[in-house]
Formats: structure tokens, C-alpha cells, sequence
């Protein structure tokens, strides 16, 4: 691990100001169970961390005025796994929150770390190998080991998005408030992560000296949801899959469908275009199945990574039949 | 002898839970030393390379750096290490490497600066010119003819038949029986290969050592091993150091699994104080561990059966390719092929094949897993093809019990658990039975048993405790002396103290130190009747020790019960009259009896994901007699969650391009959590062996090995698809569903 200096702000313009001095040098910290696992494994050397756990105002669990939750960047996965605000409300995000990690990360990992945290991939994460991601020419899965990999969203790396917030997060029509140096601004999920689509060195719209203060799910009255993940085992570890559905049923028909796939592709994989076969429809077991052979016709897995395609079915299926109230698919 | 109530077969609570607990046992990494210095190793990033040159200049010259160590800086005698182990292969390897790296992760050079940050920094700052040369991480790609040598010298077999192998590091041949005859007598015979990854051991506590050479050269060590006297012998070996001017001082070990015979940390700590003049500690790190250790070999295995059409096994052959890395040994292991069945003819063909991978050490019954997984599968699909119940297959083939051997009880213990005959399944569930085997060893042992002023009992020895041997062998001299195993303090000498004992591996500790422990006790019990017969004597009455009895830590008459001497007044009275109480116990090897672990899990397999959820799971083991029950159930448990994790998501996977160890870390290296395994039904089984203090068997071994074949066992129960490669997760289970092959080696 290299050496670095500790910066403490104490405001969100002078965590912004810190941050953006050197920008490709520093690495805002929160709860650090990314990054520092990623600083004592060589893999990010910044010469600055920025701390940005002593600012004011990103603590808390709120619902605004409009009826939408508010989750403070610095709020811990555990808190929102455990708040009954979140559960009764957004139980999609507190069920995925629970299922992160491990419970000791959970106590100490933050919202914001969980949405910006770096590419899960044992290619990006061993120092001594220089990936398409860290800039290199190729993306090593693709002729390595991609079981854990992407079946979606082809960007010229294989490293699936893991954020367990960000999943239902992008279902729900999720936001994020943004801090930097020209000030606050929001974006949406869907728009925070697009722009790995364009470059691998930008991963994320956070622009210089930006940081994420809020994470801003609108009211999911009306919807119906549900959240699934696969995993190899039970704790402690990342999924293979996950999914979550929302559905808008009127007359015992879908008016509305979301669907939403994580560590399925580089970013948070919105397949609504291809559950709208439900629009208009009862939905039925079989129509599930549909739905779910529609999601998975758009994957191109490789070799190692082709069973994610029966698990994404299975998943879908169950994820489309449980928000229908059709049990558990 | 009355009934102590913490004595022989009582469940109390170990005696070294409440310093773990509360963090006041003292393990390696706690050792600091006035002036100790940190070390860090310089490792390999290629599997395979040639070593153009090596330049330590800028580590050298970097300030805080005491001392850096390359292959061209050892004196040429030391540039080797011996790395022994108890109950796995010898080997000698590179100390450090020279012309050549051949796995991830091989030493390079050494580091001892003033903190490890700075030892870090130095190791950063060691340039090295590699000339890469193309990974071999499979056993059949590194055997054909024309694939790379790892090794240079004599490593291409050529076969009797003609056949040529690349990077053979050994071999072993053995037929017992007329394997034509039993051919002739089989109405069907079966061939499957099975391919086994390498699983690591997991420890918690990755391995260290803390050095010291003081002006003489004598070196002291502290460190976390199974045997602090192999330690002693490493070192002696690879440093060319005599016996005599070595100490290993044993710290309280988190674990070893067969993993922590040396070799890895001691030596080099040694060098680098040696080297630098100062203590030196090395602490590897996880990463470490899984890039440089000595995990379980792999296996690749092809295994024909043949069989009568009710089940009787007529002959075995097999053919086993063991992935060895760049060492050897493991083929020994192939022999459980026979398991314990009655097997009229066998034979094996072993083969060791490098890879570019670190050698393989002792994993907890070390090969048997690997190879008991493929004879209990194959033996199951054999009985769902002849319509036989898996049990009923099994007892046609196991030979009847006998004093000291209990097999068909044992297997019957398990089934009844759970009630085999009436099992149930659901849609996707299935049950799976798997025994696995192992017959202890044993080794030379002694022990010194005194009795302290107070009354009190203290145990000497130089027994490393890894499985509450401490506690089983207090309560060994609590049942002989008659007192509460509280009072008996139990003391580990150094390798300078105490007198010499076998390592804490294959079982062999309780089994060989019990009997030293039982023989000193009794020395010690004898000597006090003798004394108390003394005191009690007079004029009128000549007492003998037939007269005697011991109750609630007094001797006191028979006849006369209010005719007694506590322990205390005794001890102390011998202090005047002949000295202190103490007596010893010596043993060297004996035989020990075989043992089964039977174990049956029921899992649920999701069709859809390919989980597999272990759902009940019995387990019964024949432990000749539990001394320390809790402890038994502990061993029993903890060898059973290995192997089922081994099954389950244990793996060392390797990249296929350059050879990397793909997950270093016990994030992507899966060992099952709590979540993962259900509560265990364990069964003791006591069938008592002949030698065995109090005639107890080794079992630390046994509850490993058939874990991966009860769930394969249990997942084709399941969804009729039998997987030949470990571990079962949901891409594995996925592609037996399709009828796919297991995929490309990446193991």
C-alpha cells in the first residue's frame, strides 16, 4: 500500500475543493470497504483520500415532501436494511441492502460506497495486470476466466455492476444528488452509470471533484416489487445474479413493468423494453416465462459465463411471478 | 478407580476456550522482541519465467532496510529447503528461486526492515527481468509430449508400453490379487474419471514466525505449527545449523489442517536474522497463503470397476494424476482406492505431474477426499445401475466387524439417524451416503506427570494442541490420579525443554501422547499410594498400596475410610520423605485399527440456478472411545463442514492464459459460512482399538474424506445427473443438467 494523505473536510465545498485538486490522484473515502481493500492490494494508489465521513447532513434516512426516500450517502447498508421506513415503503432496496456482503461490511459500508464501488473482477483486482478497465488493450476475461462475468451490455470490459443499491435503485427510478465544485445537481441512476458506456475510464458521471450525497427513490405506491439473488454461497458474497421487477397492476392487469438485472453486465441492466410483453395482460406463470425468454434472448454470454443465462431466466421468472402476487414462480 | 466427573469420556468444556475466547492466548503474531525487525518477500507475478537479473540495490540502499536476501547472496550449501512433514512427502525445494520462477507467488528475495510497511516498500524497489515462458496449470496438457519442462532434469517418463510423459515427478505401480481373474468374474464393469481441484486448508491464522539469532548463532523461533521439533529438524536441514543450536518455542496455533509442518515462514525468518542480526517476524498474508502455501493437491482420476450383478466387487483398477506443482509426493495416497471393501483384486497406476504451481502439503487425511470422492461415486452410480440400495452395496462389500473394527456398525449408526429405510424427498431432493477411511499412525511420545504441593497435578510435554488434545489428555490424568480436570495444569515445552514428540498430524497426537500421558499419570499414581502406604503404616498395622483408594483427592484406607491424607499433605510430605512426586510415560509406535466416517447428506437442487442446499446431514464415526466427547463432536463437525466445503464452493482456480492464481483471497475462495451447513447429527461409535489409550483411535482425519461424495451421491438422488468435478456450484450443476462436459481445466 502506498503512502497518502488524510484530508478531513468538514463542509461539502471543501470535501469538493479536496477532492478536485488533483482529481486522478485522490479517492473519496466513506466506509472504505472498497477502497481500502483495493489500497492494500496495489490496485488504486491515490496520494490523497479524501474523508468524507465528517460531513454534515448525509447521515440520515428521510422521506421528502414529495413522498420520495432519502438515503444519506453516508447512511450505512445495515441502517437501511433495518429501517422500518425503508422496509415498509422501498422493501425491495432493504431486502437487496440485507443481502450484501457480510454484517460486518454491512454495519460499515456506506449507500455511496455501494453505488461507486470499483469493478468486481479477479483480472482489475490483481495489481500486477493491466486490463482494458485500468487501461490496458484487452479485457483479460474475455480469453480468461468469466464465469462471474456479464452476459449483457457489451462495453469492452466484462465486469459486472454489483451495487446492491443501485439494482432496485435503478428499478424505482432512482436518483442521486450530487456535490461537487459548481455545486449540488442530480442525476439519475440510470444517467450516473451510462457513461461506461462511451469510455471505460469514466465510469461514472461523477465529473472532478464530485461525490455522491444522496441516494432519492420516489414513492413505489402503486407498485408492486420484488428482489431476488442467486448466489454460491449464503453470506459473504457477491451474486451470480440478481433481479428486481416492479409492476403496476390495474384491474388485475400490468399497466406498468421494470425490470432491472445486476452482476449481469458493467452496469445496471434495465430490461423494461422486454418485460413490456406484460403490458395490457394478466399475468400468468406462463407469461412470466415469456417475459423472462424475451430478457434473456438479449444476452450474449461466452462460454464460461452461459449457465447466468438459465439462472437469469429462473431469476426473471420468479422476480416477474413473486411482484404478481403468482407466489414464488 | 472411582468415576472422576471430569474424567475419561466426560463432557467438559476445553480447557484452552476461555484464553481464546477472551484473547488472552498468545499466538505468533503477539511475539515482539526488543529490536525485532519486519519481514517481506519478493514473489514471483509469472507462473512461469526465466530470471534474466535481479537487482536489490535500491532495497539495499533504501534507510530503515537491515537486510535483503537474494539467491545470489545464500551460500550455495543453504540453497535448498527441506520441507518434511509428518505424514505427507519430504521435499526439497528452491529456497529461493534462480534461474527459474515456476508458479505465482515463489520467493524471490527477502526483506527484514524497521517496520513491514517499509520491508514492503524495499521488496517494491527489488527490480527483476523476466523472460516469460508459457503456464501449465493442467495435469493432462503438462504430460503430453512436447509440453515445457518445469523442471529440467528427469522428469519425462516413458511408459512400458511406450508411451512418453512430459513433467512426471513421480510414480507408483501396485497389484494386489489375480486383476484377470477378477475381470472374468464381473457381470458389469464401470470407468468414470473424476477431477479434483486443489483446496487450501484455511486455517484462520495464515502462517508466521518470529526469529532470533543471538551472538553465539543460537536461534530461538516462535511460530504456529503442528510440530515445533519438524520445525527444529527444517531448519537444522535447510540451513545446515546443528539440532542443538536451534529452539522452536510452539505458540497457540489457529489452526493447521495439515498445513503447518514448516517450511514456508521459519527458515526464511531465521535467515533474516541471521542476516540482519536483529529478530526478525514474517507474517504471511492471506494472498500469501493461497500463492505460497502447500494446499491439497488436485487430482485427476479414471477408475473401473468391476462388479457381480448383486453388487460384489470382483476387481479395481485405476489411473491417478496428481497435480503436485513444482514438488512431489501425494501418489501414496492413491491406495484408498480400495477403501475398506472386501476387493479381491486391485491395481494402481499413480502418476505426479508438475504444474506451475506451488507444491502441495498435508490437507486433513491428506489425498483421501480426493480419492475417496471417486471410489464412493462411482460406487454409487454402480448401485443405481444395479438397482442395489447405496447402504445395502455398501454392507455387500464390507467385511463382517470384529474386535476393534466396526464398520457395518458405523454405517448402520448413520442410517439409522436418520432413518434410511423410511427416507423422504421432495421434488429435487435426494440423499446421499459416502464412507470415507483411515487407520491412525502413531508416533514416539512422553510425557512427565508431578504432583505440585498443593495437590494439584501438572502435565508436561511437548504435544502441540490443535484439537483440545490438551484438554483429553488432562482428563486422561484426571481419571487416573482421581481429581477434577481443573485441577491439572497442563504445560507445552520448546523444542529445548521438553522431550521429544511426534507433530499433531494424521491423527496420531491423542493416540500416542495419551498413552505417554496415561503411563506418566499411573507412575505418578503409584508413587503417591506408595508414600500414603508409608505414612499410614505403623507398629501395629503394615499397610500396602492393595489397602488404598483414592476418593476426592485423598488416599485413605479401605478399611478405615477416616484413616486418609489429601493429595496435598502427601505432595507435600514427599517434598521430605523420598522428593517430589513425578512420574513419566514413554511410547513409541504401535498399531492403531481402522475406522470409517460415514456421513449422509440430503440436499435440494434448484433446477433453475443450480444451488444446492444441504438440507440435513448425519454423520457417524467410530472413535474406539471419546475421551473428550465435546472434542470429538468438534472434530467430527469441523473435518465434515471441510470436506462438504471442498464439495460445496471449495476450489483454487488458475487462469488458463497465464497461469495466475485467479482467487487469492477468501472473498472469491469460497469456505461455507454458518448459513451454508446445517446442524449435524454426529454419532460416536466406540469400538475400542487394542493400543489406543483408554482405546481411542485417531479420528481427526476420517471426517473429511467423504463429504464430496455424499453430496454427489446426493445431488444425482436428486435430479438424476452425477457430477464428476468438485465442487458442486451452480455453473457445475448447471452444465450436468445440460448433459455439457465439466468445462475447461481452469482448476
Amino acid at each position: 500500500m502506498n503512502s497518502f494523505e488524510l484530508a478531513r473536510p468538514t463542509t461539502l465545498a471543501e470535501a469538493a475543493q479536496m477532492l478536485a485538486e488533483k482529481p486522478a490522484e485522490t479517492a473519496a473515502l466513506a466506509g472504505g470497504q472498497d477502497l481500502l481493500a483495493l489500497l492494500k492490494d496495489d490496485v488504486l494508489a491515490p496520494s490523497r483520500l479524501v474523508n468524507l465521513k465528517g460531513l454534515p447532513g448525509l447521515g440520515s434516512i428521510e422521506v421528502d415532501r414529495q413522498g420520495a426516500l432519502v438515503l444519506g450517502a453516508l447512511v450505512s447498508l445495515d441502517a437501511v436494511a433495518s429501517s422500518p421506513l425503508v422496509q415498509k415503503g422501498w422493501a425491495v432496496v432493504a431486502a437487496a441492502a440485507a443481502a450484501a456482503a457480510t454484517p460486518q461490511i454491512r454495519n460499515i459500508g456506506t449507500v455511496g460506497g455501494n453505488l461507486c464501488q470499483q469493478p468486481r473482477c479477479w483480472y482489475y483486482r490483481a495489481a500486477e495486470l493491466h486490463c482494458a478497465r485500468k487501461g490496458g488493450e484487452a479485457c483479460l476475461a474475455v480469453v480468461g476466466d468469466h464465469s462471474l462475468h456479464s452476459i449483457f451490455g457489451e462495453v469492452g470490459c466484462l465486469a459486472p455492476n454489483m451495487s446492491a443499491l443501485a439494482n432496485p435503485g435503478t428499478c424505482l427510478g432512482g436518483s442521486l444528488r450530487l456535490h461537487g465544485p459548481q455545486g449540488a445537481r442530480t442525476v439519475s441512476l440510470v444517467d450516473f452509470y451510462a457513461p461506461l458506456k462511451q469510455s471505460l475510464a469514466t465510469a461514472t458521471a461523477l465529473r472532478p471533484g464530485e461525490f455522491v450525497t444522496h441516494l432519492v427513490l420516489p414513492a413505489a405506491t402503486g407498485w408492486a416489487t420484488a428482489h431476488e439473488e442467486v448466489r454460491a454461497r449464503q453470506s459473504s458474497d457477491w451474486p451470480l445474479a440478481m433481479a428486481t421487477a416492479a409492476l403496476r397492476l390495474t384491474g388485475g392487469n400490468v399497466t406498468a413493468a421494470r425490470l432491472t438485472l445486476g452482476a449481469l453486465a458493467p452496469l445496471p441492466w434495465v430490461a423494461d423494453a422486454e418485460v413490456a410483453v406484460l403490458q395490457g395482460k394478466r399475468p400468468t406463470l406462463a407469461l412470466c416465462e415469456q417475459a423472462a425468454a424475451v430478457v434473456v434472448g438479449k444476452a450474449a454470454p461466452l462460454p464460461l459465463n452461459e449457465y447466468k443465462v438459465t439462472i437469469t431466466r429462473h431469476l426473471v421468472r420468479r422476480v416477474l411471478a413473486r411482484a404478481a402476487g403468482l407466489g414464488e414462480g | 478407580m472411582a468415576a472422576v466427573a471430569s474424567g475419561v469420556g466426560q463432557r467438559v468444556p476445553r480447557t484452552d476456550s476461555a484464553d481464546k475466547v477472551t484473547g488472552r492466548a498468545l499466538y505468533s503474531a503477539d511475539v515482539f522482541r526488543p529490536g525485532m525487525l519486519h519481514g517481506a518477500v519478493l514473489r514471483s507475478p509469472h507462473a512461469h519465467a526465466r530470471i534474466i537479473s535481479v537487482d536489490a540495490s535500491r532495497a539495499v540502499a533504501l534507510p530503515g532496510v537491515h537486510a535483503v536476501v537474494t539467491r545470489d547472496s545464500l551460500a550455495a550449501d543453504v540453497a535448498l529447503i527441506v520441507e518434511e512433514e509428518a505424514h505427507a512427502a519430504r521435499r526439497v525445494l528452491d529456497l529461493l528461486a534462480a534461474e527459474k520462477v515456476r508458479y505465482e507467488g515463489e520467493k524471490i528475495a527477502l526483506v527484514a526492515a524497521e517496520t513491514r510497511e517499509l520491508a514492503e516498500q524495499a521488496v517494491a524497489l527489488i527490480e527483476v527481468v523476466y523472460e516469460p515462458l508459457p503456464a501449465l496449470i493442467d495435469v493432462a496438457a503438462a504430460m503430453l509430449p512436447g509440453a515445457p519442462l518445469i523442471h529440467d532434469e528427469q522428469t519425462v517418463a516413458t511408459l512400458d508400453d511406450g508411451q512418453v510423459l512430459h513433467n512426471i515427478a513421480g510414480q507408483m505401480h501396485r497389484t494386489n490379487g489375480d486383476l484377470a481373474a477378477g475381470w472374468a468374474a464381473a457381470d458389469r464393469v464401470f470407468e468414470d474419471t473424476y477431477t479434483i481441484p486443489r483446496a487450501h486448508q484455511t486455517y484462520l491464522e495464515p502462517q508466521v514466525a518470529v526469529a532470533e539469532v543471538d551472538p553465539q548463532g543460537r536461534v530461538t523461533v516462535w511460530t504456529s505449527t503442528q510440530g515445533h521439533f519438524a520445525i527444529q529438524s527444517n531448519i537444522s536441514k535447510s540451513l545446515r545449523l546443528p539440532l542443538g543450536d536451534i529452539n522452536v518455542i510452539g505458540m497457540t496455533i489457529g489452526g493447521g489442517f495439515g498445513g503447518k509442518f514448516g517450511g514456508v515462514v521459519d527458515t526464511y525468518a531465521v535467515l533474516l536474522a541471521q542476516a540482519s542480526g536483529r529478530p526478525v517476524k514474517l507474517v504471511y498474508s492471506r494472498h500469501d497463503e493461497f500463492l505460497d502455501g502447500r494446499p491439497a493437491p488436485g487430482l485427476r482420476i479414471t477408475i473401473k470397476t468391476g462388479v457381480t450383478h448383486d453388487g460384489r466387487i470382483t476387481a479395481r483398477e485405476c489411473w491417478a494424476y496428481w497435480d503436485v506443482g513444482v514438488g512431489s509426493g501425494a501418489s501414496w495416497a492413491t491406495g484408498r482406492i480400495k477403501g475398506v471393501y472386501d476387493i479381491p483384486a486391485i491395481a494402481l497406476h499413480a502418476f505426479e505431474v508438475h504444474t506451475n504451481k506451488p507444491a502441495p502439503g498435508a490437507y486433513r487425511a491428506p489425498g483421501a477426499p480426493q480419492v475417496t470422492f471417486a471410489s464412493e461415486a462411482q460406487l454409487d452410480s454402480i448401485a443405481a445401475a444395479l438397482g442395489i440400495d447405496p447402504v445395502e452395496l455398501r454392507l455387500r462389500n464390507l467385511p463382517d466387524d470384529k474386535p476393534q473394527v466396526a464398520f457395518r456398525r458405523t454405517l448402520l449408526a448413520a442410517a439409522e439417524q436418520v432413518d434410511w429405510a423410511h427416507r423422504t424427498a421432495g421434488p429435487d431432493e435426494g440423499w446421499g451416503v459416502a464412507i470415507g477411511e483411515w487407520t491412525n499412525g502413531a508416533g514416539p511420545a512422553a510425557a512427565v506427570v508431578s504432583l505440585a504441593p498443593d495437590g494439584g497435578a501438572q502435565l508436561f510435554y511437548g504435544l502441540m494442541d490443535l484439537t483440545g488434545t490438551d484438554t483429553a489428555c488432562a482428563q486422561i490424568v484426571a481419571e487416573v490420579l482421581d481429581l477434577p480436570y481443573e485441577r491439572v495444569r497442563v504445560t507445552r515445552g520448546d523444542t529445548d525443554s521438553a522431550p521429544y514428540g511426534t507433530g499433531s498430524g494424521g491423527s496420531v497426537a491423542l493416540f500416542s501422547f495419551g498413552n505417554a500421558v496415561r503411563d506418566a499419570a499411573q507412575a505418578a499414581r503409584e508413587q503417591l499410594l506408595e508414600l500414603a502406604a508409608a505414612h499410614f503404616s505403623d507398629q501395629a498395622q503394615a499397610v500396602t498400596v492393595a489397602d488404598l483408594e483414592t476418593v476426592d483427592q485423598q488416599v485413605r484406607l479401605r478399611a478405615n475410610p477416616d484413616k486418609a491424607a489429601s493429595f496435598a499433605e502427601l505432595a507435600t510430605l514427599a517434598l521430605r520423605q523420598g522428593g517430589p512426586v513425578v512420574g513419566e510415560g514413554r511410547f513409541s509406535p504401535k498399531p492403531s485399527a481402522p475406522t470409517i466416517s460415514a456421513q449422509i447428506a440430503k440436499v435440494h437442487v434448484d433446477r433453475g440456478t443450480g444451488q444446492v442446499t444441504l438440507l440435513e446431514f448425519a454423520h457417524a464415526l467410530d472413535v474406539g472411545r471419546a475421551i473428550s466427547p465435546v472434542s470429538c463432536e468438534g472434530q467430527m463437525e469441523g473435518g465434515a463442514v471441510q470436506g462438504l466445503g471442498w464439495g460445496l464452493m471449495e476450489e483454487m482456480l488458475y487462469d488458463p492464459q497465464t497461469g495466475r492464481n485467479l482467487n487469492p483471497d477468501l472473498l472469491d475462495y469460497r469456505v461455507p459460512t454458518s448459513l451454508d451447513v446445517p446442524p449435524q447429527q454426529t454419532v460416536l461409535v466406540e469400538e475400542p482399538t487394542t493400543h489406543g489409550p483408554f482405546g481411542a483411535k485417531g479420528i481427526g482425519e476420517p471426517p473429511i474424506a467423504p463429504g464430496i461424495a455424499a453430496l454427489s451421491n446426493a445431488i444425482a438422488a436428486a435430479v438424476g445427473v452425477r457430477l464428476e468435478h468438485p465442487p458442486f456450484t451452480p455453473e457445475r450443476v448447471w452444465r450436468a443438467l445440460q448433459g455439457l462436459d465439466p468445462g475447461p481445466a481452469r482448476t
